[in-house]
């Protein structure tokens, strides 16, 4: 197999569908690269594609069922949400707004069922319906209907999280 | 014909359906106000659904510190910059494995109780990124990395496929995107194909030392630089932080503090520092100013020292995995260290802490 054509090719959808999933940067290139050495020990795929992402949604399974220590990022957060603060940042450049709406994406994205979930990663970097399906184990023609599903949901979690009343906001009413 | 389902309508948008297939459905949904209705709703769902994701690709600041930040962070190409101080997962098991011979020496000259603790939490595999800082340090890596027993055939060609692959794309497209972040010096932030062609006079490659020390030699100055990364991320703290240089110079091999914040809580001005103990497992250190005398008269009728009788051991409700300790000193200081640890690794991490803290 042509490591650096496959490399080249899915290296950065790989890693960005992993991003996306698991809200980690740094594991997310470790699964993408993990997934390349794979690769490159297969003499031939047919769907080059789909097998990664079957192989990275794969090495992630596997490794959640063995070791939850991967999960630190969302555990920090909840500890920090926990604490009843206004927090001060120091560090410049800090978008508060950005944050903010990047935690209820998060939550949203969270609050999909597993299978809808991988089915919208998958979909947003361009995968098509017969590579989803292969990925998921799905027949092609549920692939729609998971999908529908997966964006009015996302869609409707996160428009009821912005109707919620930020944190800070009370802190300031209050 | 029957109204157009959800999933054929997302299918149609999507271009799924064959030819015939989504001429039905353009068809249907041109005469039915119903069907043109639920089309109008689908293309809002997927571009909605389109800007959520969006905002996943940045990832949130001082919980994955390296790098992060920027909104098209995902987006860049996997790769370091010496800006953003990022080390690639590959550099660290290879310099792991250079340095193993010196970082187990460095751990069993030390007496100390914390390193055990901390190496049973970690993975075996990855070298904490502080005892790799101090191996290639004080040792040329070159050497070591020519006698090191530790890397095995396979773990060898597993590296070297990784670094291949790493130097024969990330570096290239690295070089031809700007840098994400200020490059406070841009002669310290070359791509690594640069480094290697000229590397720092401690990792000079040994042309007798085989490619694993010419690998090193490209490795080891990334190293070198995230390594002052670190120092002028601390530096460029100011003066709400709280003389990060000499913590950093006290924390134990495998120990380095990855992010450091002031929130208030309770009226209480509050430091929050995240602690790498190993790779992948951080704590949250807090330093909470002295309470109000009132509050220090209250709290008396406990004794309350940084020996320990104060300390409280509090598991997190919300999630078990995390453990929390909380403890006081005679000064009114309160603080609390929680991680995914058992209570006596938070011990002895506390004990490491409150150590430093004091010099």
């Amino acid at each position: 197999m042509d490591a650096d054509r496959l490399f080249r090719t899915y290296n950065e959808m790989l890693t960005r569908y992993l991003t996306r999933r698991l809200g980690d940067r740094d594991w997310a290139e470790e699964v993408a690269q993990e997934t390349f050495v794979r690769a490159l020990r297969q003499e031939s795929v047919t769907n080059e594609r789909a097998w990664l992402f079957t192989v990275a949604n794969n090495l992630i399974r596997d490794e959640a069922r063995k070791d939850s220590r991967r999960r630190r990022h969302l555990e920090l957060l909840r500890e920090e949400t926990r604490d009843d603060v206004v927090e001060i940042e120091i560090d410049e450049g800090t978008d508060a707004q950005r944050a903010h709406e990047t935690a209820m994406a998060r939550q949203a994205v969270d609050s999909l069922a597993e299978r809808d979930r991988l089915a919208l990663l998958m979909r947003e970097e361009g995968l098509d319906y017969e590579e989803i399906a292969a990925a998921l184990k799905l027949s092609v023609g549920s692939v729609g209907t998971t999908l529908s599903r997966a964006r009015r949901r996302l869609v409707e979690h996160y428009e009821a999280l912005q109707k919620l009343p930020r944190r800070s906001e009370g802190h300031a009413a209050s | 014909m029957r109204h157009l389902d959800e999933g054929t309508i997302h299918a149609w948008l999507d271009g799924a359906l064959n030819a015939q297939k989504a001429g039905e459905a353009e068809k249907h949904a041109a005469r039915c106000t119903q069907c043109a209705m639920a089309v109008a709703d689908a293309r809002g769902f997927i571009a909605a659904s389109s800007r959520i994701l969006l905002a996943l690709d940045d990832v949130p600041g001082g919980v994955v510190p390296r790098g992060a930040g920027s909104a098209l962070g995902a987006r860049r190409s996997a790769t370091s910059t010496a800006s953003g101080q990022r080390v690639r997962p590959w550099m660290l098991k290879v310099a792991a494995s250079i340095v193993v011979v010196a970082a187990t020496g460095v751990l069993i000259s030390r007496s100390g109780v914390l390193e055990r603790p901390m190496a049973a939490v970690g993975e075996s595999k990855v070298a904490p990124i502080a005892a790799a800082n101090e191996s290639v340090a004080g040792a040329p890596s070159v050497t070591v990395a020519a006698n090191a027993p530790a890397l095995t055939a396979d773990k060898k060609t597993d590296a070297l496929l990784k670094a291949k692959a790493a130097e024969s794309t990330n570096v290239v497209s690295y070089a031809a995107q700007p840098a994400a972040e200020p490059v406070q010096a841009p002669a310290a932030a070359p791509p690594a194909r640069q480094l290697a062609a000229a590397p720092t006079e401690s990792a000079r490659p040994d042309t007798n030392a085989g490619p694993v020390a010419n690998q090193v030699a490209t490795v080891a100055p990334k190293i070198t630089q995230m390594q002052s990364g670190v120092a002028d991320r601390a530096a460029a703290g100011g003066a709400a932080k709280r003389s990060t240089g000499s913590l950093e110079v006290g924390l134990p091999p495998g120990m380095r503090m990855v992010s450091e914040k002031t929130v208030t809580a309770q009226a209480r001005v509050v430091q929050k520092r995240v602690y790498e103990v190993s790779p992948g497992i951080e704590v949250i250190y807090s330093i909470f100013e002295p309470a109000a005398a009132r509050d220090r008269a209250e709290a008396s009728a406990a004794p309350a020292n940084d020996s320990g009788a104060a300390e409280k051991d509090e598991s997190a409700d919300s999630d078990p995995g995390v453990n929390t300790i909380k403890w006081s000193d005679s000064t009114g200081t309160d603080f609390m260290l929680s991680g995914r640890l058992p209570l006596d690794s938070l011990r002895v991490i506390r004990q490491r802490l409150t150590t430093v803290h004091r010099q």
